[in-house]
């Protein structure tokens, strides 16, 4: 269990990394890019090292204990309906031309649910350990 | 649901994560199941029960 959760680190890491790197390296590009199909293409590199931290996600559920599964599940059903319900907020709101949004603010999905679920993760773990 | 895990890994001198390794889960796993607070499945109850030589039904108490 200590060697996947050890994998797990590394390569969330490595991705992490990865998508820092690409992000400020392509990003630019793609804004300068002239012709719409390499701005498009340029635009979705940041996706690659995002779908690598997704893989070592997958590994890293799979390849856990039935306990640690039950952990993720809950932590990952919980922050995805928070996730989920404050975005149908802000999209209502912005239906209702109450507040202005713009397509960017999807970026934060992604970071929300990792952040919540992360959280979510150490704290119902240690209401199944407490002694 | 009760269980004397705690009780034969001391009896064993293994620590939570000697016995986690052993039985190929994490130590908060094991951890888990000692304070009951997370009862194992079939399978892995009967690993826990064979890696202590003993009958399933001497380690869980369902009735507890």
């Amino acid at each position: 269990m200590v060697v996947i959760e050890k994998r797990y680190r590394r390569e969330l890491l490595g991705a992490s990394f990865a998508y820092a790197v690409v992000l400020v390296i392509v990003l630019p590009l793609a804004r300068r890019a002239e012709v719409l199909g390499w701005q498009f293409v340029l635009a979705l590199v940041p996706l690659l090292p995002l779908a690598w931290m997704l893989r070592a996600t997958v590994r890293y559920i799979r390849d856990s204990d039935e306990f640690q599964r039950r952990l993720h599940l809950e932590a990952l059903a919980v922050s995805a309906a928070v996730v989920c319900f404050v975005s149908m907020a802000g999209g209502i709101l912005a239906a209702a031309n109450v507040i202005a949004l713009d397509g960017s603010v999807l970026l934060w999905v992604f970071p929300a649910l990792c952040f919540l679920f992360g959280v979510l993760r150490c704290q119902i773990a240690r209401r199944y350990t407490r002694e | 649901m009760n269980n004397r895990v705690r009780e034969l890994r001391s009896a064993n001198g293994w620590s939570q994560a000697e016995l986690a390794e052993r039985l190929a889960v994490s130590r908060q796993t094991v951890n888990a199941i000692e304070t009951g607070k997370y009862d194992p499945s079939l399978p892995l109850a009967f690993t826990i029960a064979r890696l202590f030589g003993l009958p399933i039904e001497t380690i869980f108490d369902p009735d507890a």
